[in-house]
């Protein structure tokens, strides 16, 4: 830097902390987060809900129903999956008054929150009255559009039997390698290897006792991981109430956001620590 | 034989197929090349090979204005055919248009945005008798300025026929609510000096592929950056910038009293000190066992300069230097969640992202002075040779 370079402007930096704030990101999003003008006029909002100690969030954007944008028969068909999905995993939507007719119909887009972990120390900052005023983040999501219901549709149509040779769904997930084969597999290549070789055999067999030796090793990892799983779909959601940026409360937080005080914080550490920390860590 | 009729038959020609006849082919070394260049699809070919092959339908302007007729599904104007033919190889979409047409599509016309949206909530009247809403979809704010620069020269297309409605494909954003966003193409015709109104507009460039241009201008829009969210007075809290900090943030405490002082400086910043990246971050709200201590106050400055560098300047000699991140191209919205009422509150869409890191100069200077001030100072020591034993 040039010692002529000259200072144009300098504005005060206040810190607050008073609220919880995240960043929500929508990376597959590129409009405002908004209901379209047809959901809001028969009385649609946008809502949300939250499963505090999963940290998973969910919103609910309805959707444009209007004919020339929307497969009404397809609608229903994924209505009813989602109807299932819901009652499978508990979590249908109390009082489902409002619906449509007697069929449910899919009328939201379902974005699910995933929590990104932070690098380095993430900040708010919005600059007002020629003073830049911070406030800590302390989570970012990322949220993307859940298709659970098409797993249901996908299980339904599986289970119909083999005959849909046109249909769109795969055979499912490929097998854990952790978990023992299934036994008409396991059936099948010693079928397979009584025809042909000796060598075979044996090699089949090894291999099923490798995967029972190694059983209770690998799978912790995924038993972990299963808890996980399970511990989340079991906690219930609670609703939240979404005000979005226009609303009265979103003012009031926004209100909240500034710093008011204008006394000066007292520093503790200087700017060393930022390298002494990282040599600790 | 095709040697033959290439004359000489090292020298390439283009001919239509890279297809290797087996004469062209010998199996010791040379093989006779026959280069041939992939004519990109030009129009006017295109529409002169397709025209001859449907003999029963005259090559008309009646066609091409047909073919590119973009109604809602109706494709190559397939459904309209009253007194044609049923066989109609026409042409549709882009490569429909004649050699008259070609010059169109290449101009360049910024589809019309409709007036920046501050409050995203402003809903737009559907008008159900057309069956679209003829309204865009809302911008997020980022890249409504881009559209803003829009070129006077409307194209007149032909007249439309019964029923069929041209609609330029840069617009077709503005068609309805759920309608795409249209590619947005590049100014040819960009004036090598940029007008002040320019300069302040064009807040993306941090996206263009011109990397030069893009750092001397991300320090421009940065000033303007600032510049703008100072003087616009009206909306200045709308400018959410995301500051992405080095962990640990200073920590900072209320000065009011003696107890204050002496409390453990556990505060929010240094609370993500410890956070390795798979370790469960925890919020204010959430956890129980976290002192949040509740700051607000003066910490600093932030001192813009006229070459466009930015500094933040803290207590204890703190200097951090501002610079811009990578912009995300998609949403963000900066929310309150608030567990007690449960409520999110949306305060706002992120606008930019910035990114803050020591000043090296500082840190080397101040780590300097950290590691002399820690070994006892001999009189003299100046003169004696320092042995370096780390």
């Amino acid at each position: 830097m040039n010692e002529q370079d000259e200072i144009i402007n300098r504005m005060p930096i206040r810190l607050s902390n008073r609220l919880s704030l995240q960043i929500h990101q929508f990376p597959l999003l590129s409009r405002p987060l908004q209901a379209p003008p047809s959901a809001e006029a028969s009385g649609k909002r946008i809502t949300a809900r939250i499963k505090p100690q999963s940290r998973v969030l969910e919103i609910h954007v309805p959707a444009d129903t209007r004919t020339e944008v929307y497969n009404s028969e397809r609608g229903h068909e994924f209505g009813k999956g989602q109807l299932d999905d819901d009652r499978e995993k508990n979590q249908e939507r109390k009082g489902g008054k409002g619906r449509e007719g007697e069929e449910p119909r899919l009328a939201e887009i379902r974005l699910r929150s995933e929590e990104i972990p932070h690098r380095g120390v993430q900040m708010l900052g919005i600059v007002h009255e020629n003073e830049l005023h911070l406030h800590p983040i302390s989570a970012t999501h990322q949220f993307r559009p859940t298709l659970t219901y098409l797993d249901i549709l996908s299980r339904k149509s599986k289970r119909r039997g083999g005959d849909d040779s046109d249909s769109d769904s795969d055979d499912g997930p490929p097998p854990d390698p952790d978990e023992p084969v299934p036994v008409t597999a396991a059936k099948k290549k010693e079928k397979k290897a009584t025809a042909g070789d000796a060598k075979e055999v044996q090699v089949s067999a090894r291999r099923t006792d490798d995967k029972a030796g190694n059983l209770s090793q690998l799978s912790n990892a995924r038993k972990e991981m299963l808890a996980i799983i399970r511990a989340e779909q079991d906690e219930s959601w609670q609703d939240l109430q979404f005000c979005g940026m226009t609303t009265e409360e979103a003012g009031h937080s926004l209100d909240q956001f500034f710093s008011y005080r204008s006394e000066e914080l007292h520093c503790s550490t200087d700017v060393t620590t930022f390298l002494t920390a990282a040599q600790k860590a | 034989m095709s040697e033959t009729t290439s004359g000489s038959g090292s020298k390439p020609k283009a001919i239509s197929s890279l297809a290797k006849r087996p004469s062209e082919v010998t199996r010791q070394g040379t093989q006779k090349l026959k280069f041939v260049p992939t004519l990109p699809a030009r129009r006017s070919k295109d529409a002169v090979k397709i025209e001859p092959v449907p003999d029963t339908i005259p090559a008309s302007s009646n066609d091409r204005g047909r073919g590119r007729g973009r109604g809602r599904g109706e494709g190559s104007g397939r459904g309209r055919g009253g007194p044609r033919p049923p066989v109609e190889m026409v042409a549709s979409g882009p490569f429909a248009l004649g050699p008259a047409m070609a010059g169109t599509s290449s101009s360049r016309r910024f589809a019309q945005a409709a007036t920046p949206i501050p409050a995203p909530s402003k809903t737009k009247a559907s008008s159900l008798g057309a069956g679209l809403s003829q309204t865009a979809a809302p911008k997020i704010k980022r890249e409504e300025h881009k559209l803003e620069k829009d070129e006077q020269d409307e194209e007149i297309y032909s007249d439309a026929d019964e029923g069929v409605e041209i609609i330029d494909m840069e617009n077709v954003g503005q068609m309805d609510w759920m309608a795409p966003d249209s590619i947005i193409k590049e100014k040819t015709k960009r004036p090598k000096k940029e007008d002040p109104d320019a300069t302040e507009v064009n807040i993306a460039n941090a996206l263009d592929g011109d990397e030069d241009e893009a750092d001397e201008k991300d320090l421009e829009t940065m000033f303007d950056d600032f510049n703008k969210m100072n003087y616009d007075a009206d909306n200045d809290s709308q400018y959410l910038c995301l500051f992405q900090f080095p962990s640990p943030f200073p920590t900072f405490s209320a000065q009011l009293s003696d107890t204050m002082q002496t409390d453990a400086p556990v505060t929010p910043g240094s609370k993500k000190v410890t956070f390795a990246p798979d370790v469960k971050l925890e919020t204010e709200d959430l956890s129980s066992t976290s002192e949040v201590k509740e700051l607000d106050g003066l910490i600093g400055h932030l001192e813009v300069y006229r070459s466009g560098a930015r500094k933040i300047r803290l207590a204890n000699g703190i200097v951090l230097d501002v610079s811009p991140a990578s912009q995300p191209s998609f949403l963000e919205h900066a929310v309150h969640l608030d567990m007690k009422e449960n409520k999110l509150a949306i305060l706002g869409e992120l606008f930019r992202h910035y990114l803050v890191a020591p000043d090296i100069d500082a840190l080397l200077n101040a780590m300097d002075a950290l590691d002399s001030g820690s070994q006892t100072v001999l009189a003299g020591e100046e003169n004696l040779i320092r042995m370096d034993i780390t």
